[in-house]
């Protein structure tokens, strides 16, 4: 008979330490949340974990090692999405702070939730096996699904949450069946694995074109398409982004396009080189349908949510661009573009924040005019967004979409950089429309509305100028930053 | 011994019959039930493939969509709940004050 050992598994701490620091943290800010109301405490231990967290990326920064039978990886790639990640977190608490008490949502519980959601983020962004690839998905949708319902006594926020999971959960099933299909295929789940088998295909003359593989990579797509809402897999976003209390809509905007962008990058470019030529075509069209749909339905747009929802839909479109790109010089110019995406979005829905009423939810474009002469600072902040959203110099906007555009260029997608700069002067047209209205038309209303922009929202706001003026104005600095930073991806 | 090309079909028929019923059913309830089957019949698959490699990476992974799927669902009543409180209803029609 056989002596059965129990042998404890070796935890790679470098590799695991970033998602696993930051879930035990949330659930201890979960417990003290139950021993204090205050809510300075809890939006303290939040930042203070995940500044610990950030720090823990930088510890062992440069090395590249892999654990956990390289599931998870830990490199330069995975820690530069993940501090981006972590600084868009952030500032999402920053511009909650005042807003969730204000719209009576004073639950503790949406600290933690948020850290949840983050650490099944960073534990996507390293995830290199379609198993990890799984759990970091459905770890961050859970938690996003009970954010979007967290002001659920107002029932569009209970309606989001309901469409989101219903949709997410279908995108999950496409996910999971896509996975079978490939690991009945190739007998890997592990990324690099799966690329080792395919070119053994490749060189016993084996067709790669395998209907039951191709349905599977094809699934998994769909479901990572889903999450960044890509066209035609956006249905979900703008009723979502609605629904959702405006700090989540906010933090999803941005955080998990970022998580599922870098999973997605990971995802083609690890295991699937040997069909580049079949993806890029087939998501080249995606991402030029993602750029001319999230751009023109915005433009149609007079509820402020709704055409911040398409023009993120949009932005996915361009950060498309830099995953198709597929090279060196595409990846550095997407987590560049990632970071002033960030920035840009958290700021503009901050400002949303600072305007937005109990009891008056819906926001509609009049309802910015005469904010320049109402509190000119908050005006020229949103100014500011609004010229970075569009790409105009010298924001960081303009910057990240010219690095886009040229690693789409170099890639030889010269078809879709075109459509992408086209797309960019649509866009113009209704980012300016807010600059307009803010600036050169007249409240209407006599009794003058009150603003919100406290101490915690103008330093977020603050911190996001700042950021995105400095990119602008720098971006030599920045890309060669992100060159000089990432890139293992690739190989 | 049944092939495992049977087990195969036959999750690809579950799949379908979930995918065509969370598009065509508009009853919440039914549409959940409709994404279990989704998860479910992958599960099928992952564990046929497992058996036919005599691995058992499917099977693990298998444990996994378990526990997210209880999860999920978890989530997912709890919501259905509020929203019934709200409308009495759990047809998804009902439920559309935003504009879709």
């Amino acid at each position: 008979m056989n002596d059965l050992t129990f042998v404890t598994p070796e935890i790679n701490w470098t590799v695991l330490g970033m998602p696993a620091f930051l879930m035990i943290w949330a659930m201890l800010v979960l417990i003290v949340d139950m021993f204090t109301s205050d809510r300075r405490v809890l939006i303290t231990l939040s930042l203070i974990g995940l500044g610990v967290t950030a720090a823990l990326g930088a510890l062992d920064y440069g090395s590249t090692v892999s654990g956990f039978s390289d599931m998870l990886v830990f490199d330069k790639f995975g820690v530069l999405v993940n501090w981006i990640l972590l600084a868009g977190t952030a500032l999402t608490l920053l511009i909650a702070f005042d807003y969730m008490p204000r719209q009576n949502l004073n639950q503790g519980e949406f600290y933690p939730l948020v850290l949840f959601a983050t650490s099944g983020m960073l534990f996507l962004v390293q995830a290199t096996d379609l198993v990890t690839i799984f759990i970091g998905v459905e770890t961050l949708s859970i938690a996003l699904y009970v954010l979007t319902g967290f002001a659920v006594p107002q029932f569009k926020s209970g309606e989001a949450a309901i469409k989101y999971l219903l949709l997410g959960g279908f995108a999950a099933g496409f996910l999971v069946y896509g996975i079978a299909l490939i690991y009945g295929m190739t007998g890997k789940t592990n990324l690099a694995q799966i690329a080792t088998e395919l070119s053994t295909w490749q060189s016993t003359g084996k067709a790669l074109d395998d209907p039951i593989l191709l349905a599977g990579v094809g699934f998994v797509l769909i479901a990572l398409g889903f999450k960044v809402s890509m066209f035609p897999f956006h249905a979900w976003t703008p009723d979502v982004y609605e629904g959702a209390p405006t700090p989540v809509t906010a933090y999803m905007s941005v955080a998990t396009k970022g998580a599922a962008f870098a999973a997605m990058l990971r995802f083609l470019n690890v295991a699937f080189p040997a069909l580049k030529p079949e993806w890029q075509l087939l998501f080249g069209l995606f991402a030029a349908a993602t750029m001319v749909y999230g751009n023109i339905v915005a433009v149609a747009q007079s509820n402020l949510k709704r055409m911040l929802a398409y023009s993120s839909i949009a932005h996915a479109g361009y950060m498309l661009l830099g995953v198709l790109a597929a090279s060196e010089k595409g990846i550095s110019a997407f987590t560049v573009y990632l970071l002033a995406y960030t920035l840009t979005n958290l700021g503009a829905f901050a400002v949303l924040i600072a305007l937005e009423n109990r009891g008056m939810p819906v926001f509609e474009l009049k309802d910015l005019r005469g904010l320049g002469k109402r509190s000119p600072l908050l005006a020229l902040a949103m100014t500011v967004f609004m010229f970075s959203l569009a790409g105009v110099p010298p924001t960081a906007g303009f910057a990240s979409k010219f690095g886009i555009f040229r690693a789409a260029w170099d890639a030889n997608l010269d078809y879709l950089a075109i459509i992408g700069v086209i797309t960019s002067v649509v866009s113009a047209f209704f980012y300016l429309r807010v600059i307009v209205t803010m600036w050169m038309r007249d409240a209407e209303a006599t009794e003058p509305q009150p603003t919100y922009a406290t101490a915690s929202l103008s330093l977020g706001v603050l911190v996001a100028v700042i950021g995105i003026v400095a990119v602008g104005i720098a971006p030599n600095i920045f890309t060669d930053l992100a060159k000089a930073l990432v890139l293992t991806v690739a190989q | 011994m049944i092939s495992t090309n049977a087990y195969v079909l036959l999750s690809a028929i579950l799949f379908t019959i979930g995918v065509v019923g969370v598009l065509v059913r508009r009853n919440v309830i039914i549409m959940f039930m409709s994404v279990e089957l989704m998860l479910n019949s992958a599960n099928l698959a992952l564990i046929a493939f497992s058996r036919a490699r005599a691995e058992s990476d499917g099977q693990i992974m298998t444990f996994f969509v378990i526990a997210v799927a209880a999860a999920e669902v978890a989530v997912g009543l709890a919501l259905l709940v509020s929203i019934f409180r709200a409308k009495k209803t759990t047809n998804i029609d009902d439920v559309n004050t935003l504009k879709g």
